[in-house]
């Protein structure tokens, strides 16, 4: 089986003792910071990405593949006992999960989280290890012009499927890309909006770019939110859940799976959506609805198993074609390249022990995730009960010298500082961030497939768009363009848009 | 006066203005034609989407009504104030002198903070650092410098 030895050379590199240790690293430090209230995954990573530079390319993968699904899990943690989200994609979990910690269930809830968690996941790897190399041997036969083709795909799908606006979103990605233009011209070397600065004949960096719009945004948000701590002390005892809440919570978790699996692979869509739409689903085919938000075990089983299974699955499109599923695999992306490893189809054959070796350490990491968490939940509590005056500090400390010391360049912490800024503007203006860090990063791939493509194709855009891959690619974006719009006219009829 | 929604047109004025910005940089690149691109094509294409996309975000809130979101002060300018003295001090001073100041900066924006808890904060993360980023990882920054 060539499936088999390919995961037996995948749980050679992952087990081997740097790669645990920095899975275990990655895993503990990204469930701290995704319990610090507010900050989440998207922070979790770029504030961890600079540490990872001195470390061999796998290592760093796992270790920021942890940091990722950690601090998935931390949100979720704060959710369920202050109500107050690390995530987006965990503000669901506090609709029923803080009903449930209220009336002193709060084990409960953090031992359902654990397990649809851990089912989402373990599903989410199962498909990714299936599904990702299936991919790979489609994207070999891709040219460039498929390539710009399932780029433009993820990007509209990026701002089309939004929690918010569909044209804010387009925008955002626009603003992405435009981003994205700044730096050197790859095709002829020209320098586009530079002000002849040297340091922007690079780019923008993207560390200092996913610092400054979610880090320092997200501190500022939330610097004096409405805080609660939590209450009473969660032991072993009171986690265990009653047999029948389990049962019921079984086919909840497999459908929030399906929902998380699909949207997670689908490129340019994230894990807030598929949490979000699962939740709805289970309300609707719940024989009591009414016992949503009062603390209905299910209504955390389902999105949660969501969330995970898309927060893996989003590394399907990620590893195989090299085009982000979410904002956090745009940094993942931007990880690999900063390692010197070029995202696409070739990292299976090329790297084959990093492709499998991530891979192997996500099902280590998860398992470690259980076995922490259980016994460190106490600690989580306690984490929570300082006061957050205390941490934001450390939070912008960690920022600061985080930015600078990529390149020992003060320009990066300035400009982290003017993202920070800008992101906080636009969070102002009912924008979301996270579309404008998927157009920065597949911008340029896109422009540069593109001109590639119009090369090939000696400028002739009919031989471009009349091929069976990229027409078919190209009708299902002005598909879901079409949708979009459709979406947003019948919003603006309602006039008032129902918030969950 | 007819109301409207100040945020959405705010917003789309943002969308319109970043878009202005980026084409009147791009059509001072080449921009040749969409057969064979210059360097100012691609950038030129997608701020005119900007552009419009801004115009579909201000033109319908002409004809609703919603406020404009007030931003905390407090919180927003010294968090940016704090990091911004840390790009000032960091080359010049130090790590040390950096971080205690961006600490002290950075305490201002929470109600909640005194001055001792400010100060004994600032001094803990100042040495935090130097243990963690100098002295475990090896980062190559100067600790505390003289810069006369």
């Amino acid at each position: 089986m060539d499936l088999l030895s390919n995961l037996a050379l995948g749980f050679d590199v992952a087990f081997s003792p740097a790669n645990l240790l920095y899975c275990f690293l990655g895993v503990f430090l990204g469930t701290f910071i995704g319990v610090l209230p507010g900050i989440g995954a998207l922070a979790a990573v770029s504030m961890l990405l600079p540490v990872t530079f001195y470390l061999e390319p796998t290592t760093a993968l796992v270790m920021l593949g942890g940091v990722y699904y950690g601090a998935e899990y931390g949100g979720s943690i704060a959710s369920i006992l202050i109500n107050l989200p690390g995530t987006p994609a965990s503000a669901v979990t506090c609709l029923d999960g803080y009903p449930l910690s209220r009336a002193g269930r709060a084990g409960v809830a953090l031992f359902m989280t654990t397990l649809a968690s851990f089912v989402g996941s373990a599903i989410g790897i199962f498909i990714l290890t299936m599904f990702a190399p299936l991919l790979v041997k489609v994207a070999l036969a891709f040219g460039p012009a498929e390539y710009f083709a399932v780029m433009l795909l993820g990007l509209v799908a990026a701002a089309a499927i939004t929690q918010g606006s569909a044209v804010k979103g387009i925008g955002m990605v626009t603003v992405g890309i435009l981003i994205g233009t700044i730096g050197t011209d790859i095709n002829t070397g020209v320098w586009r909006f530079t002000f002849d600065s040297p340091y922007l004949i690079d780019g923008v960096s993207l560390v200092a770019l996913a610092m400054g719009l979610f880090g320092i945004t997200e501190v500022i948000a939330s610097i004096n939110a409405r805080t609660t701590s939590p209450t009473g002390d969660i032991t072993l005892r009171s986690m265990l859940p009653r047999g029948e809440e389990v049962r019921r919570s079984i086919f909840p978790m497999l459908r929030g799976t399906g929902i998380g699996a699909f949207f997670g692979t689908l490129p340019g869509t994230g894990q807030t959506i598929a949490s979000f739409v699962s939740y709805a689903v289970e309300k609707r085919v719940s024989a009591e609805p009414s016992r949503f938000g009062k603390g209905a075990v299910e209504g955390i089983a389902a999105p949660e198993a969501a969330n995970n299974a898309s927060a893996l699955t989003a590394f399907v499109p990620t590893l195989s074609l090299g085009i982000p599923g979410s904002a956090t695999m745009a940094l993942m992306l931007g990880a690999m390249m900063i390692h010197g490893i070029t995202p696409g189809p070739l990292v299976i054959t090329n790297h084959p022990d990093v492709f499998w070796g991530v891979i192997a350490s996500f099902w280590i990491g998860n398992v470690l995730l259980v076995l922490l968490n259980v016994p460190l939940i106490g600690i989580w509590v306690r984490l929570l009960r300082v006061p957050y005056q205390f941490l934001y500090p450390a939070i912008i400390v960690l920022i600061c010298v985080g930015v600078y010391s990529v390149n020992s360049n003060i320009f990066d912490v300035v400009l982290a500082l003017l993202m920070g800024v800008f992101g906080y503007g636009m969070r102002l203006l009912a924008f979301e961030p996270a579309p404008l860090l998927i157009g920065f990063v597949l911008g340029p791939m896109m422009e540069e497939n593109l001109r590639r493509g119009l090369l090939l194709a000696r400028g002739d855009y009919a031989t471009l768009v009349l091929q069976p891959i990229t027409g078919t690619i190209l009708l299902l974006t002005a598909v879901l363009v079409v949708w979009s719009v459709c979406k947003t006219l019948r919003a603006g009829r309602r006039a008032v848009a129902s918030e969950i | 006066m007819k109301s409207v929604d100040k945020r959405d047109l705010a917003a789309g004025a943002a969308l319109i203005a970043i878009g202005l910005i980026f084409a009147v940089g791009s059509v001072q690149l080449r921009i040749g034609t969409a057969r064979s691109m210059g360097a100012g094509f691609f950038p030129l294409i997608f701020s005119v989407v900007t552009v419009v996309i801004g115009l579909l975000v201000a033109v319908p809130a002409l004809s609703r009504s919603g406020d404009l979101v007030v931003p905390p002060w407090r919180p927003f300018l010294s968090v940016i104030g704090s990091i911004a003295l840390f790009s000032a001090v960091m080359e010049t001073f130090g790590l040390v002198p950096a971080v205690a100041g961006t600490v002290c900066l950075a305490a201002l924006a929470d109600r909640r903070s005194t001055v001792l808890s400010a100060l004994l904060l600032a001094a803990g993360l100042a040495v935090a650092c130097w243990v963690l980023f100098v002295l475990a990882l090896g980062l190559p920054m100067s600790v505390l410098r003289n810069p006369f």
